[in-house]
């Protein structure tokens, strides 16, 4: 029983260690992307979670763009902090300023492979540039009217 | 979400997405549900608009509505432009969800921002 027990635990303990370091790899690749943010406590936050903000781009086409290519991702919580300055371009329209930043929220199970974090990291930095490219939001942050906020 | 086949086309492979240096009017317009932003740049020629493009920061509606309304001017007349319904430009989308009626909106009032650009330019 006692035996049982253990190997049980120990199967447990090793697939959250698969997942731990799937999330790490993902969080890792999607940090080199610039002006986007990891959202939540690093340190308290689940294992199989990442959550994520983009700045100038919109979530919806984000989703819609991850999905066509196989990722299932749902939008994350909203990417306000303190540190976002209120002078935002969204704010002059009347907006608030979350609806600036796309944000991504994407779950890792043990099934997953550490090959499907790299595909989902050139994935999402792929449809991020994309969408950056055709933003004018993101031209006049890169212009320099706005200040970057992420 | 539940976009047509025709809304999913014009949003993975947008017709006229781009800035215009060169530009005779620019339109930039915004709404306050979605957070949607449409930039259109227009050239005339001869009160013909000969060439469009876009640039949006949007959800799915908003992009598929922007390319389908700068299909849908090229070569139009200013006043046949200024004639742009958003009805219109949903319809030759084959719809929209109803809580994304508004997204389209903004395509009509980009194209109409544009020309008034344009047309101040000419005074
Ligand atoms: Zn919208």
């Amino acid at each position: 029983m006692a035996t049982a027990f253990a190997a049980a635990w120990e199967t447990h303990k090793r697939a959250n260690e698969k997942i731990a370091a799937m999330r790490d790899q993902l969080i890792a690749g999607l940090e080199t992307i610039p002006h986007s943010r990891l959202n939540g406590d690093r340190e308290k936050r689940l294992p199989g979670i990442v959550n994520f903000c983009f700045e100038g781009i919109e979530g919806e086409s984000l989703l819609l763009h991850l999905d066509a290519r196989g990722i299932a991702a749902s939008s994350g919580s909203a990417c306000t902090s303190g540190s976002l300055d209120p002078s935002h371009v969204l704010l002059a329209l009347g907006l608030p300023h979350e609806v600036a930043h796309g944000s991504l929220r994407l779950s890792i199970g043990e099934e997953n492979t550490p090959e499907e974090m790299d595909y989902i990291i050139r994935s999402v930095t792929e449809v991020v540039s994309y969408l950056r490219d055709m933003s004018p939001v993101w031209e006049g942050l890169e212009r320099g009217e706005k200040p970057h906020l992420l | 979400m539940l976009y047509s086949e025709k809304v999913m086309d014009h949003f993975q492979n947008p017709r006229n997405v781009g800035k215009m240096e060169d530009a005779d009017g620019v339109g930039e317009v915004g709404n306050a549900k979605c957070g949607d932003i449409m930039k259109m740049y227009i050239k005339v020629k001869d009160d013909i608009i000969t060439d469009v493009k876009f640039n949006t920061f949007g959800c799915g509606s908003a992009i598929a509505t922007s390319s389908m309304a700068t299909e849908m001017i090229k070569g139009k007349s200013i006043d046949e432009a200024l004639e742009l319904s958003n009805k219109a430009v949903v319809e030759a989308l084959d719809g929209l969800p109803a809580n994304k009626i508004h997204c389209s909106v903004l395509a009509e009032e980009a194209v109409k921002a544009a020309i008034e650009d344009y047309r101040s330019r000419q005074q």
